[in-house]
């Protein structure tokens, strides 16, 4: 057995093949092998949600997942948000809107978990947003606007596909 | 000029200007440089809490393939200063004789990987005499208890003016005790009622998500170059340079975006490992800490307050004399200066006709303490704002009553020789308890059910505070703004751009905040005490009128007109019903190459020795709060229905900002009233991870969670602005205890108030 | 004052491990014939919600087997008498899973624990596995007189949720599955409003069982006659029962005012 482990699969869409040590975090992936370093780290742990992505849709902490793991796996991360224009997704336009922000170094993470949220309910009670922001920590902000920036990126997406 | 009219850019609730960049995961922070060839540090730490160093053995972690250098006391030499410190050069880069807390830094290893690292740590052998712990503030004051330092570190008493004096090392186990007294003590005398009362604070950890980092190179053998999260770059510099004995002109100090800080990332904390390692490896170096080493790097004092205030039958306050123990732990860091805050901040907004007060900054052999948000003024508010309730109570006066007839006027010196108060805080008072409910539930209350009032304070803007900016303007009107205020979050960067662009007719768009590198960024003394835009914002705000007026007089010259006649809007000179653009104007002038406008802006509080800190201080932070609470007498646990919290911006720049500097801080003082706490035994920490130490999550939130942000107008800032930030975490805690002691009948003055505190209370009085 | 050696020095969390060996069995045999024969075990990864802590904290990962490609050991299911549930079932499956209320009051308790980013990932055989007093399964499963169900190249074993603390070394068994009895009437009521001082498990159906959790001490389990006075039912709590957050007599009092409102819970359902 090697130290190493090949592994294919899409990051944002977009196709990878890559050889990585066995003990390569899912974010060590994200952030070292393919530079996108918007995804950031805090606890370390899985505690914060700083680092959260998505592996086949499920909202994970990116730090306590292994590279492995993603072996024929869909990743996305909040680079992989914007679309081909680079038009924000309603997530991060509410985010920038009502600055749900304020270091920024769990925005990725917030962002992600929301979209993880809408993709599953896209129209979430107060009670279901504040139970899923509960995954994640914002040491800044006191949560308030990011729930209000859940509340109106959900709409925002709503109002778009009732167009 | 009619700016005040005007407020184009000012005020409104637009996209911060870091917006596109963090909603994208696109903005840069220190952990995200990677350069090519750099190492990685990791370092070893003390497991116990007290021990001379008796030896270190590295020989064998050096031998480790990919390890490229350990750092241990034994490759401290005579070209560096080995200790590092605010007023006190106490703490040292690897301990040199003794370990003095569990956490302390006894070598540091940089390797190729951190992995690597790792194991090197292994390999070092340490052989520690283990001295006598001292866990707390009594142990370090008991008789015989074992000293932290044999001998007086390097320190300074900074100058003082009326009435305020500090001394180094009083007494064993204090580093530093600072003292102010004004009035007679002998009104104690003439009093109704003196009572005593003391207070319990706990400790809290700032938790910001991005840990400490630092990378650093040298450059040609003898520059320094460093990027770091940090929130005083130049304060920064200036140490660096005493430390590595260098000129200042050879150590270049970065800050991209900062993930968070609270207060703790001023000074050195992983820069000196970091140059130093680069300095022994010829290589970049990068230092970035876990999360975890936060709870070991820096953190809130513990204290105990020990109030003694003296009032009329009617309520008339008189006299306060106070004494506050500071858990500093076991290095100085900025203990001076909080205690020189939480001594000067311990009266309250009130009126008296004495006041004394002694600041102890005690040694213990837990992680140092720092500056944290609120600095000092958290402790203070805890125990005046509780104990203005007891006094109420004991008299039989309403507690509102009792503090709107004892509250400092709007106008009227907080302290003789000091500035006047800018905020009518009646009114800020009135606002929450109204919205509170306050006196409608005093009147019909309910079961377990009780409402409480605080009212933060601290004097705002730091002290003798000096900020420099500089504004520059391209042919084409693209605004370059350089000044060294940090973003950390607090949206200083958009708030300052936006000051410019409201002075220069600008859309915020044309402005660019310029990365802070201390070569070229103006001097500034640090992003801390809310003075971005108190003080920061007065030289950008001064850069950018002379600017303006640079620009009119130019164009007035080429127009042959009075500048007076003319305005500037988005790059034109508007004159009349014209409006004439700008590039063409310069180039016809300075030539198709074109030009730059340049104009500087400084401002510092003039140094008077009349004021007891020798400046005035800038602008006063208030933060008002109502809390309604229910009391579980079964559990102890307390549920808080309704918060209310309430700052004064003067002028809010942007607003949305505002309320999430209030919020976020509010939440902050939520955790830490009721139970957020770095929990030790003895002298080690119980909690110090993420997952352990329990910081407020949203489900944490009261059910109603109300901010106000008044905009009085009173501020020293551009348009009337003051600081914010750190007002909304202060009466959050006290507010709660009081709503506890309405809804009981039991005061507890200790925080947090976590259930089996609660209910013990609760069964003691019953 | 006597020189100490050096595990008086405390390393830094961390962050990034060396290569190790992967295993990726695909069934259970073979896990379990691999935590067998090699040399020092390979460390079992579910979630790895713990896991990573755990490296944070300094252990050492020589080689790792992952349980994710395993077929099996999901889900949940009643079966002569039992409620079985494998280990490798996430909290948030578990949450939602219809076999589940077979034991009214569990699912929402399962689905209360950590968050949701968690339960996507945290199995619940990982949270027994952990083996921290913080954890919370460990109390459920105590108040539920649960049967783990460990496979080895031994055998099968069986313990108790009170046997983790005290059965040392289980690491050449892998949790195949948690058991629990249904007794009649059987229903849980899970108190977690005290969470992180303590928290309460209090189950019926026949004898009364109840288990308290805090952050640092071992659960306790007190069981009894339901028709006992609530207080009665502390009285056997150990008399150390003490850590720094809380003491024995704040244990007491308040488990049995929650024990109050844990059985009128119950009697309505
Ligand atoms: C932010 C956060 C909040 C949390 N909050 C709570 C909470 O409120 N309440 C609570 O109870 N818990 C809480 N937890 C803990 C969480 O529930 C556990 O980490 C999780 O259940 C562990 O499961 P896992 O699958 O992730 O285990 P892993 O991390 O993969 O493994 C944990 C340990 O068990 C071993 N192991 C795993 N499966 C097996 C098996 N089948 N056989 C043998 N050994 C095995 C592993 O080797 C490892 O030692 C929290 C955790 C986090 C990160
Ligand atoms: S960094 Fe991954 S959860 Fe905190
Ligand atoms: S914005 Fe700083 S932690 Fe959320």
């Amino acid at each position: 057995m090697s130290d190493t482990v090949s592994i294919t699969c899409t990051v944002n869409g977009e196709p990878v093949a890559a050889e990585v040590p066995t003990s390569a975090t899912l974010a060590d992936f994200i952030r070292e092998a393919r530079g996108l370093t918007g995804t950031k780290i805090a606890c370390g742990h899985a505690v914060c949600g700083a680092c959260t992505v998505h592996l086949d849709s499920i909202p994970v902490s990116s730090c306590s997942a292994y590279a492995f793991e993603a072996d024929g796996a869909e990743i996305r991360t909040v680079e992989g948000l914007e679309d081909a224009d680079g038009e924000l997704d309603p997530v991060q336009a509410a985010f920038a809107d009502l600055s749900a922000f304020q270091c920024g170094y769990c925005t990725s993470g917030m962002i992600m978990l929301t979209r993880a949220l809408l993709d599953r309910d896209p129209n979430p009670s107060g009670e279901t947003i504040r139970k899923w922001l509960s995954s994640n920590i914002c040491r800044c902000t006191g949560y308030e606007l990011i729930a209000e920036a859940v509340a109106k990126a959900a709409e925002a997406a709503n109002a778009e596909t009732k167009r | 000029m009619n700016e005040s009219t005007r407020l184009d850019v000012v005020g409104r609730p637009a996209r911060r200007k870091d917006a596109g960049e963090k909603v994208r995961g696109k903005a840069g922070y220190t952990t995200d440089i990677s350069l090519p060839g750099m190492l990685h540090a990791k370092v070893l730490r003390s497991a116990i809490a007290h021990a001379r160093l008796a030896g270190i053995d590295a020989s064998a972690a050096r031998e480790l393939p990919g390890v490229h250098a350990v750092l241990t006391r034994d490759e401290i030499g005579d070209d560096i200063a080995p200790t590092y410190g605010y007023f006190i050069k106490d703490q040292p880069i690897v301990a040199l004789d003794k370990v003095r807390y569990e956490g302390d830094t006894v070598a540091a290893v940089a390797a190729e990987t951190e992995a690597i690292a790792d194991a090197a740590l292994r390999l070092i052998e340490v052989e520690y005499e283990e001295l006598p712990p001292v866990a707390s503030i009594e142990d370090a004051l008991s008789d015989g208890a074992a000293e932290l330092f044999e001998e007086a570190p390097m320190g300074i008493v900074p100058a003082y003016g009326a009435g305020a004096s500090a001394e180094l090392r009083p007494r064993s186990n204090v580093c530093y005790r600072f003292n102010y007294e004004t009035g007679s003590p002998d009104v104690f005398e003439t009093c109704d009622h003196v009572f005593e009362d003391t207070f319990h604070f706990s400790r809290m950890q700032h938790f910001h998500l991005e840990p400490f980092a630092a990378v650093a190179q040298w450059l040609d053998g003898d520059r320094i170059q460093v990027s770091t999260s940090c929130q005083n770059p130049f304060a920064l510099r200036k140490e660096l340079g005493r430390v590595f004995k260098l000129p200042e002109n050879n150590i270049s100090v970065r800050v991209p975006f900062v993930g968070g800080g609270f207060g703790s990332k001023n000074n050195c904390k992983a820069e000196p490992i970091a140059i130093l390692l680069a300095r022994m490896t010829g290589r970049p170096v990068r230092f970035a800490l876990t999360h975890d080493e936060n709870f070991l790097t820096n953190t809130q004092h513990a204290a105990i307050l020990k109030l003694k205030t003296g009032v009329m039958k009617d309520g008339t306050l008189v006299a306060r004399d106070s004494e506050i123990f500071l858990d500093s732990g076991a290095y100085s860091d900025a203990s001076p200066l909080v205690a020189e805050k939480a001594g000067y901040r311990i009266p309250g907004p009130y009126r008296y006709r004495h006041i004394r007060t002694s600041c102890y900054c005690v040694m213990t052999n837990t992680a140092p303490a720092g500056p944290f948000r609120g600095f000092g003024g958290t402790q203070t508010s805890w125990a005046c704002e509780s104990q203005m309730d007891m006094i109420a109570g004991r008299l039989g006066i309403d507690p509102l009553e009792f503090r709107m007839k004892n509250l400092i006027d709007l106008g009227e010196p907080f302290v003789p020789g000091e500035s006047g108060m800018d905020s009518d805080l009646r009114e800020g008072l009135e606002l929450v308890a109204r919205e509170i409910g306050y006196r409608e539930r005093k009147r019909n209350p309910l079961p377990n059910r009780g409402v409480g009032l605080a009212l933060g304070f601290k004097d705002g803007g730091g002290v003798n505070k000096p900020a420099q900016a500089r504004v520059k303007v391209s042919t084409f009107g693209d605004i370059f703004l350089h000044c060294g205020t940090v973003e950390i979050g607090q949206g200083a960067h958009s708030a300052l751009a936006a000051v410019v662009a409201e002075i220069l007719g600008a859309p915020a768009g044309r402005v660019r905040y310029m990365p802070i590198n201390t070569d070229h960024t103006p001097f500034d003394q640090g992003t801390n005490a809310s003075s971005a835009i108190s003080v920061m914002g007065q030289a950008v705000e001064r850069a950018a009128r002379s600017l303006r007026a640079q620009v009119l007089d130019f164009a007035a010259d080429r127009l042959g007109a009075e500048p007076q006649d003319l305005d500037l809007e988005d790059w034109h000179i508007r004159k009349g019903n014209e409006a004439l653009p700008l590039a063409p104007m310069i180039m016809g002038y300075f030539g198709g190459t074109g030009w730059e406008f340049t104009a500087d802006g400084f401002h510092k509080a003039e140094t008077d020795h009349a004021a007891p800190l020798e400046t005035q201080c800038v602008f006063w932070e208030l933060g008002w709060g109502a809390a309604d609470i229910e009391v579980d007498p079964d559990t102890g646990l307390i549920t808080v229905h309704k918060l209310v919290v309430s700052g004064d911006a003067g002028q809010a720049i942007n607003p949305l900002v505002c309320r999430g500097q209030d919020e976020g801080a509010a939440v902050m003082g939520l955790g830490q009233a009721l139970f957020e706490e770095m929990v030790y035994d003895g002298t080690r920490l119980m909690n110090g991870d993420a997952l352990a130490y329990r910081v407020p999550m949203a489900q944490d939130l009261p059910q109603e969670f109300v901010s106000i942000t008044q905009e009085q107008g009173h501020g020293p800032g551009p348009f009337g602005a003051k600081g914010m930030g750190e007002g909304g975490m202060l009466p959050v805690a006290p507010a709660i205890a009081n709503a506890l002691f309405d809804a009981t009948g039991v005061r507890v003055a200790a925080l947090p108030l976590s259930p089996p505190r609660v209910k013990a209370a609760l069964e003691k009085n019953s | 004052m006597s020189p100490l050696d050096q595990s008086a020095s405390m390393l830094p969390p961390v962050r990034q491990l060396p290569p190790f060996r992967l295993f990726r069995p695909t069934t259970p045999a073979e896990a379990v014939e691999i935590l067998g024969s090699e040399e020092t075990p390979p460390v079992c990864y579910a979630g790895g919600t713990d896991l990573c802590l755990s490296v944070h904290e300094g252990r050492s990962v020589p080689s790792l087997l992952t349980l994710n490609t395993l077929d099996g050991l999901r889900g949940a299911e009643v079966r002569n008498g039992t409620l079985a549930i494998g280990a490798l079932a996430t909290l948030d499956e578990l949450s939602t899973h219809d076999q589940v209320t077979a034991i009214p009051g569990l699912a929402g308790a399962l689905g209360a624990i950590a968050n949701v980013r968690i339960r996507f990932r945290a199995t619940i055989g990982g949270n027994v596995m952990a083996r921290r007093t913080a954890y919370e399964v460990p109390i459920l499963l105590a108040a539920l007189d649960a049967r783990l169900i460990f496979e080895s190249s031994a055998g099968r074993r069986e313990l108790t949720a009170a046997d983790i603390w005290t059965a040392g070394d289980l690491d050449r068994s892998l949790l195949t599955e948690i058991e629990i009895p249904l007794t009649d009437g059987l229903a849980l009521d899970y108190d977690r409003t005290l969470r992180p001082w303590m928290t309460q498990a209090a189950a019926t159906g026949g004898i009364e069982r109840v288990a308290v959790g805090t952050r640092f001490l071992r659960p306790a389990l007190l069981s009894g006659d339901p028709g006992d006075a609530a207080e009665a039912r502390f009285s056997g709590l150990p008399v150390d029962f003490n850590d720094v957050l809380l003491t024995r007599d704040y244990v007491a009092g308040t488990g049995a005012a929650l024990l109050k409102r844990q059985r009128a819970r119950l009697a309505k359902e």
